[in-house]
């Protein structure tokens, strides 16, 4: 006779010398031809101003200011405004928690996209940057700070219980928005499932592209341990954003392709029109295995991501 | 049972069916279930058999063991809850208070001897207890059971027993019988009984085990066993007193008795000879006889009586025929105006009909007469009928007794060879036909006067014979209290037969012997269901926990 034992959340898969190593590792590696986020913060408009000062060769003459360089008498005087430096990132971690990121159930997006949140968080603090966590959709802006090597406790009791969206889901970026500096990065996860009929998403990255801020969108891809799941034999399907309705599958190779390019399609959809220049796209793609393990998964996702790594990236 | 079983193996089946049959359809939770709505439908039978045994699985078993639960509640309606108490040991003791237990034996009274044996069946049944659960009733008994403690510990017993007296009154084993077959339902609940008595074990039946303990020993005793009267048969008078007595135990004294008048003065006593002798007496008026035995023996609870010895009249009649001379010869009385008669004598038979509202009077019916010199042959009669008492048919025939014919509501006894009645009888009201008066005859002194006197006689004897009050006698202790039904409490002599033994009481374990709380006890199949639910509940649960 066999008992059944309710398997134990998986706690987060790194440990605060991995996420150190990272950091470290980050702040080295860069490929041919990028920038990182600090660098292209310094090359940014900052508009926190800080003094006046006499222009002296090689300055910007954009910074001239021309009334007040008036008011100084000799013409030769010119006055140029300059601004404080801007030291810390501000790295905005969006996370979307509609029902569908809670499957599938041997490896749900939506603890993924948890840790992830939870190692960007860390890392930033590392930097000594600051971190904003923000749930994607839901009622009230749900917009939470972390800053230091340590995530805050408010940070860590909202990674640890992210609160789901409620049905329908509905675009929560306004709290967002007016505390995104412009030379802040905003990075996007989520399985990008959800329909934006009304545009605002697609409004936000091209707003947020517009004003220098970068982009980074985290897909979750689990449509591989899906298909791997109905590759298993017939079976009767459910969703979370299927109110009950259920389909009798019987999935074959072409219906399978079929249904992932109905997918990329989809999640394209919402991302490629309003790409300007300043969006990276990023598919984390779950293994075709349904017993995989989470935590390695993480792991291996995590630390090989590139494109994450320059989001720490300091000197070009 | 049978049918409960084939039930189980039912639904075992039923059940095992249902573990082999496996949906074709696997239900699957996605995330991209959208982007399934547009598959085509895969049109196939849901359920699929795969043969398989279902024994690992722990959800059959505990869904098999709430169907077999469930069905035990069902067949088991009867069932009763009597496993769960603890062992018990319920004891009743039922002491002799008769007066008999007065007797002397052993230089004590029997009484201390059961008092004696009382407490150590006490300690006894304390001493096997072992743990179990223990109480006692105590009821003693004589004529009547009297219930002293319903449930109670071993001191208030033995402090109960302590205040056990005998009582004037005899001893009646039916009551006995009778509470051992249905020990009382309330309070102790009874396992084994343990009767103190002096009377010899019978073997009555019982519905727990029995211990019958006989304190008596034989002892010497002489005592009055019973008290007649010797009667005139139409006037009931008392002509004498016979007082029987015994000897009991090997006492060997002859007995004296004495009586006293109700004026206080000796009456004379003739005693009989032989070794049970039987005395005698006339009272000369009636009133109270006091009368008293000497020497006793063990048990004085049987040597005095009182006997009333009732004033009896004579026979008011209501006489119709024209002999008038009979009633004075027979020293019967005229009835007067102000009662009704004892006995009517008439030859008319409507005379015989019910006297209105008044009381019937027993009727006695003179008929055709004698006819002497003549013959009548019988050819029917009642044999062994009372009115025909001593009768020599032959002599009756000689002595020509006339017929009549036969009066209405009349039940002929002796009819003539032609149909003619002799003699009759009525039962209500009570009247009988006789053929005449016995000097009719003409024959004084011969057979036939004799077969007419004793045709008569018989006739009164059965009409105003028998209902005389019955003497009052009264069996007293020393000091004068009538002992109720006394009869053989004085009989001292019998060997004493025990039954059972105390080292027998042991507890009874749970299910075994009477229920606590009547013969019903509790219902199971609430407690079936409810562990069915319970299981039910465990089973869901497991379910819930289980993973995908």
């Amino acid at each position: 006779m066999r008992l059944w034992r309710r398997p134990a959340e998986p706690g987060f898969p790194l440990t605060a010398g991995e996420l150190e190593g990272y950091r470290l590792a980050a702040q080295r590696r860069l490929p041919a031809g990028q920038v990182g986020a600090h660098l292209r913060r310094r090359q940014g408009q900052s508009l926190e101003f800080r003094e006046y000062r006499a222009y002296v060769p090689g300055d910007d003459v954009r910074h001239v200011d021309w009334l007040a360089s008036a008011r100084c008498g000799r013409p030769q005087d010119y006055v140029v405004k300059t601004f404080a430096a801007e030291e810390r990132l501000t790295l905005a971690v969006s996370v979307d928690a509609r029902a569908t990121m809670a499957w599938p159930a041997a490896l749900p997006k939506r603890r993924v996209a948890a840790w992830l949140a939870r190692a960007l968080a860390t890392v930033a603090g590392l930097s000594g940057d600051r971190a904003l966590l923000h749930r994607l959709f839901g009622g009230p802006a749900a917009v939470v700070e972390s800053a230091g090597a340590v995530p805050s406790g408010a940070a860590r009791r909202w990674l640890d219980g992210l609160p789901a969206a409620t049905d329908p889901p509905r675009p929560n970026l306004d709290a967002l928005m007016a505390r995104l500096k412009p030379t802040a990065v905003w990075v996007v996860i989520t399985d990008l499932y959800f329909d934006d009929p009304g545009g605002a998403f697609a409004r936000a990255l091209a707003r947020l592209q517009e004003g220098h801020r970068w982009i980074v969108l985290v897909e979750l891809d689990s449509w591989p341990m899906e298909r791997a799941l109905l590759d298993r034999g017939p079976a009767l399907v459910a969703g979370p954003d299927r109110a009950g309705r259920r389909s009798r599958v019987a999935l074959d190779a072409a219906q399978a392709e079929r249904v992932e390019a109905d997918i990329r399609r989809h999640t394209e959809g919402l991302w490629q029109p309003a790409r300007r220049g300043g969006l990276t796209h990023v598919r984390w793609s779950w293994p075709a295995d349904p017993a995989a393990d989470a935590g390695d998964f993480f792991r291996r996702a995590f630390t090989g991501d590139r494109d994450l790594q320059r989001l720490f990236r300091r000197t070009a | 049972m049978t049918a409960a079983a084939w039930a189980l193996a039912g639904l075992l089946a039923g059940l095992v069916a249902l573990y082999m049959a496996r949906p074709r359809f696997r239900r699957r939770t996605l995330s991209a279930a959208r982007f399934l709505a547009g598959l085509p439908v895969r049109e196939t039978r849901r359920l699929a058999w795969s043969w398989h045994a279902p024994v690992t699985a722990p959800a059959f078993w505990l869904q098999l063991l709430v169907l077999a639960l469930c069905l035990a509640a069902v067949a088991g309606a009867a069932w009763r809850a009597t496993g769960t108490a603890p062992a018990r040991l319920g004891v009743w003791l039922l002491v002799d208070t008769s007066h008999g237990m007065t007797t002397r034996q052993d230089g004590a009274d029997r009484m201390a001897a059961a008092r004696r044996e009382a407490l150590a069946a006490v300690d006894a049944v304390a001493a096997r207890a072992e743990g179990a659960a223990l109480c006692f009733r105590l009821s003693a008994f004589d004529v009547v059971r009297r219930d002293l403690l319903g449930d109670a510990d071993a001191p208030a017993v033995a402090a109960a027993l302590a205040d056990l007296a005998p009582r004037p009154a005899g001893t009646d084993l039916a009551v006995v019988a009778a509470a051992l077959r249905a020990p009382p339902a309330d309070g102790c609940t009874v396992t084994h009984a343990v009767v103190v008595t002096d009377r010899a074990a019978p073997d009555p039946a019982a519905a727990v085990p029995v211990v019958w303990r006989d304190v008596s020993r034989p002892a010497p005793n002489l005592g009055l066993t019973g008290v007649t009267a010797a009667r005139d048969p139409l006037t009931g008078a008392v002509e004498a007193v016979g007082l029987a007595t015994g000897a009991w135990g090997g006492a060997d004294a002859a007995p004296t008795v004495a009586v006293v008048g109700p004026d206080g003065a000796p009456v004379a006593v003739e005693t009989g000879p032989g070794p049970d002798p039987e005395a005698r007496f006339v009272p000369p008026v009636p009133g109270t006889y006091a009368v008293t035995l000497a020497p006793g023996g063990a048990y004085t609870g049987d040597d005095r009586a009182v006997v009333e010895v009732p004033a009896t009249g004579r026979l008011a009649v209501d006489w119709r025929l024209p002999d008038s001379a009979w009633p004075e010869r027979l020293g019967w009385a005229a009835a007067g105006a102000g009662g009704a008669p004892g006995l009517r004598v008439t030859a008319d038979p409507a005379d015989a009909a019910a006297d209105g509202d008044g009381a019937p009077v027993p009727t006695l019916v003179v008929g055709g007469g004698w006819r002497p010199g003549g013959r009548t042959a019988v050819g029917f009669f009642a044999e062994g009928h009372p009115l025909l008492d001593m009768v020599n048919l032959d002599a009756l025939e000689r002595a020509g007794p006339v017929a009549v014919p036969l009066p209405d509501g009349f039940a002929p006894v002796l009819l003539d060879d032609r149909g003619g009645a002799l003699v009759a009888v009525r039962d209500e009201p009570p009247a009988a036909l006789v053929p005449g008066l016995p000097t009719a005859a003409g024959t004084a002194g011969g057979p036939a006067d004799a077969v007419a006197a004793t045709l008569f006689f018989d006739a009164l004897r059965r009409l105003v014979g028998g209902s005389h009050r019955p003497l009052e006698v009264a069996v007293t202790t020393a000091d004068g209290t009538p002992v109720v039904r006394p009869e053989g409490e004085g009989e001292t002599g019998h060997v004493p037969r025990s039954r059972g033994r105390l080292a027998d009481i042991a507890p009874v374990p749970p299910g075994a012997g009477p229920v606590p709380g009547g013969a019903a006890g509790r219902p199971l199949w609430p407690w079936l269901v409810l562990a069915a639910a319970a299981v039910l509940a465990g089973e869901r649960a497991l379910a819930a926990a289980r993973p995908a």
